[in-house]
């Protein structure tokens, strides 16, 4: 480095074809005791540039006019060959504007021959070599700056206040897919990208510059030259001069498509999983909801199964008992007539075992009223949930092909019914159907709301008492498409122990037990044969 | 003076014997018994009862179907049937309670229901 009154010397190269100019020269040198030191003198460009290449020179004094070379080439052949060192183009006084082009070219400096002085050509060559370090220290800078830049993945870049591009680095460079910094300089974000994202852009660096302040890592939507969407997170700070006035601004651009990309996917996947959640938790809960309910079915069935065992029972009980009861009164009563009443004691005794036999009766006949309807308890309830209950019921009744077919009234009016009882009726009804298909048919159950109008079938009828004209009635009607009932049994269905089933499949108390109920809740039930097969059974409430 | 006649069908043949002793002492009535539910129709054709006692549940067939025969029967469709059964609930044991448009007795019978029963539905019998 150079440095005013240090002990380094600057070898000098003088290319200069006259040998007296070369003398001069030389000796102007030698006597300014500067540390300068014409270290070769030489007549060619050729023999200076063998020099150039095989020693180290600090400055050139080059003459433009030699003999194998001559004008502006010849400064233009050894700067070319020099490696940037600080040239000094001599010349003589005719071709000043020569030598003003050469330092357009890059001369450090030009003296004309004829007026050279010793201060003058020292002043040349120090300002040559300083003016060199300081451009090489530049460029130095300004290399390691562009390696900086170019090296780093982000993108980039520089605007003036109009927006125009000042520096791009080599990663905002391929993004614009542009090869070379001067196809980038000068140009504008229009030249860029469409018009309508370039106008966002532009109004952003504006009202950065306007504003002074910066934009941080901002993510915006942006588009490649090939028309690809990118998502890019940028990071813009306005430029100010020492005057503080704006020169317009840096940004520092990073990609984060992909990121962004998995970060939605992140998202997406949460969504999906708190929505898969969410519907465990649903299913979970409707299982819990059908687990209740099949607990409650299975409680409503082991009741359903218990009463129908102890009914099934008493009627054995009674029929088992009561025959030999009958018996012993009877016996009992043809004593009395005998002459062995006479006896003392005899007839106590026999009115005593008649008096036990009674009591007996009466036990029999305690557990078959345990088996017969009792006191209703009645609630608002929907009739299509108490139908839907009763034949869930019978479900183990039903074969593969006997089909239930529903229509069942979505609106109906709420009925104040006891649920567990009318559950009976439904579930007896059902049974006699199934009873009556046998393997295969179809069981139809219907319900709708009507208001009676005129004389119908069951107004004025004296086993519907309880409606009037006008009533709103709820109806349920139950068709099967069995073998239908006898004409002669229409009328005895009611009966207790009257059974058209073969033994031990009824015991006759079905549709007794169901009218009684009916009766409770007064309500009317009808039986009667279908015109095209079956039988139909319509049971009617006051909504 | 012509003793009623009086014709019990039930498989018990202990309670027919009894019935029939007791209803005979009394010297009105000259009772046959059936216990085969099968030969009543017969039976009754031969015997010509002025009221016939009908147990329900019985073998082979049950009151009902006696009953049935009985009254496709043109010689014996005028005669009544009352039923006895066993099997009644207090509910159902109500005075003037009929079964499938019979009326009935309920097991254990007193002598004296039974008489009852029979003078009120023999014709010319009223009491």
């Amino acid at each position: 480095m150079f440095v005013p009154g240090s002990a380094k010397n600057f070898r000098v190269l003088l290319v200069e074809e006259n040998p007296v100019d070369a003398r001069l020269l030389d000796a102007m040198v030698e006597a300014s005791r500067s540390g300068f030191k014409v270290e070769w003198s030489v007549r060619t460009l050729a023999q200076g540039m063998l020099i150039i290449d095989t020693s180290e020179v600090d400055v050139i004094l080059l003459d433009l006019t030699l003999p194998d070379s001559s004008g502006i080439e010849t400064f233009k052949s050894a700067r070319a060959h020099s490696r940037r060192l600080p040239i000094i183009v001599l010349s003589g006084s005719d071709d000043e504007e020569l030598a003003l082009y050469a330092m357009h070219e890059g001369a450090q400096d030009y003296l004309v021959k004829a007026r050279i002085d010793t201060q003058l050509l020292l002043r040349a060559m120090r300002y040559a070599v300083e003016r060199h370090r300081v451009e090489e220290a530049l460029a130095h800078e300004r290399n390691l700056l562009r390696n900086l830049l170019d090296n780093l993945p982000d993108y980039i870049y520089a605007k003036d206040v109009e927006g125009r591009y000042v520096i791009d680095n080599r990663a905002h460079m391929e993004f614009l897919q542009i090869k070379k910094p001067e196809d980038v300089v000068g140009k504008t974000v229009f030249d860029f990208f469409p018009e309508e994202l370039a106008a966002l852009f532009h109004a952003d660096d504006q009202a950065i510059i306007a504003s002074g302040n910066a934009l941080v890592n901002r993510e915006e939507p942006s588009i490649t030259q090939a028309g690809e969407r990118r998502w890019i997170s940028t990071t813009k700070v306005p430029l100010k001069n020492r005057q503080n006035r704006p020169t317009g601004l840096v940004c520092i651009g990073r990609d984060i498509t992909e990121q962004r990309l998995a970060q939605e996917q992140l998202k997406e996947a949460n969504a999906e999983l708190s929505r898969s959640q969410e519907e465990l938790l649903k299913t979970l809960a409707e299982l819990k909801e059908a687990h209740e309910e099949l607990r409650s079915v299975q409680l409503q069935l082991i009741e359903a199964e218990k009463m129908k065992s102890i009914g099934r029972l008493a009627a054995g009980v009674a029929h088992e008992v009561k025959n030999p009861l009958a018996i012993i009164t009877m016996g009992v009563e043809y004593l009395l007539n005998q002459d062995l009443a006479q006896q003392e004691n005899a007839t106590s005794v026999l009115n005593d075992i008649l008096a036990a036999v009674k009591r007996a009766d009466n036990v029999v006949r305690g557990l078959l009223d345990f088996s017969a309807p009792k006191n209703l308890e009645v609630r608002t309830q929907d009739l299509n949930a108490v139908i839907n209950q009763s034949l869930s019921l019978v479900r183990g009744e039903l074969t593969a092909d006997l089909k239930v077919v529903r229509e069942l009234d979505p609106n109906l009016p709420p009925l104040k019914l006891d649920n567990i009882k009318i559950g009976q009726v439904f579930v007896n009804v059902f049974t006699n159907a199934i009873h009556a298909m046998g393997k295969a048919g179809v069981l139809t159950v219907r319900t709708y709301a009507k208001q009676l109008t005129g004389v119908g079938q069951n107004v004025g009828d004296s086993r519907s008492e309880s409606f009037r004209v006008g009533d709103t009635v709820v109806v349920a009607e139950v068709c099967d498409t069995g073998s239908g009932i006898p004409s002669d049994k229409l009328t005895k269905l009611y009966d207790p122990f009257f059974t058209t089933k073969p033994t031990g499949k009824g015991t006759g108390l079905g549709l007794t037990v169901t009218k009684t109920i009916v009766d409770l809740h007064a309500g009317t039930i009808d039986i009667a044969n279908r015109p095209e097969g079956g039988a139909k059974v319509t049971i009617m409430f006051k909504a | 003076m012509e003793k009623t006649r009086i014709m019990v069908v039930d498989d018990e043949s202990g309670f027919t014997r009894l019935l029939k002793l007791t209803l005979e002492k009394t010297g009105n009535y000259s009772v046959m018994e059936e216990n085969d539910p099968m030969r009543a129709l017969d039976a009754a054709r031969a015997f010509r009862p002025h009221l016939i006692l009908l147990d329900i549940v019985m073998p082979q067939m049950d009151g009902g179907g006696v009953a049935s025969q009985m009254q496709a029967d043109p010689f014996l469709r005028r005669v009544p049937i009352v039923f006895l059964t066993a099997i009644v609930s207090h509910q159902e044991a109500t005075p003037g309670a009929l079964i499938g448009g019979f009326k009935f007795l309920a097991k254990p019978v007193s002598l004296a229901a039974v008489v009852k029963c029979i003078r009120e539905n023999v014709p010319g019998l009223a009491a």
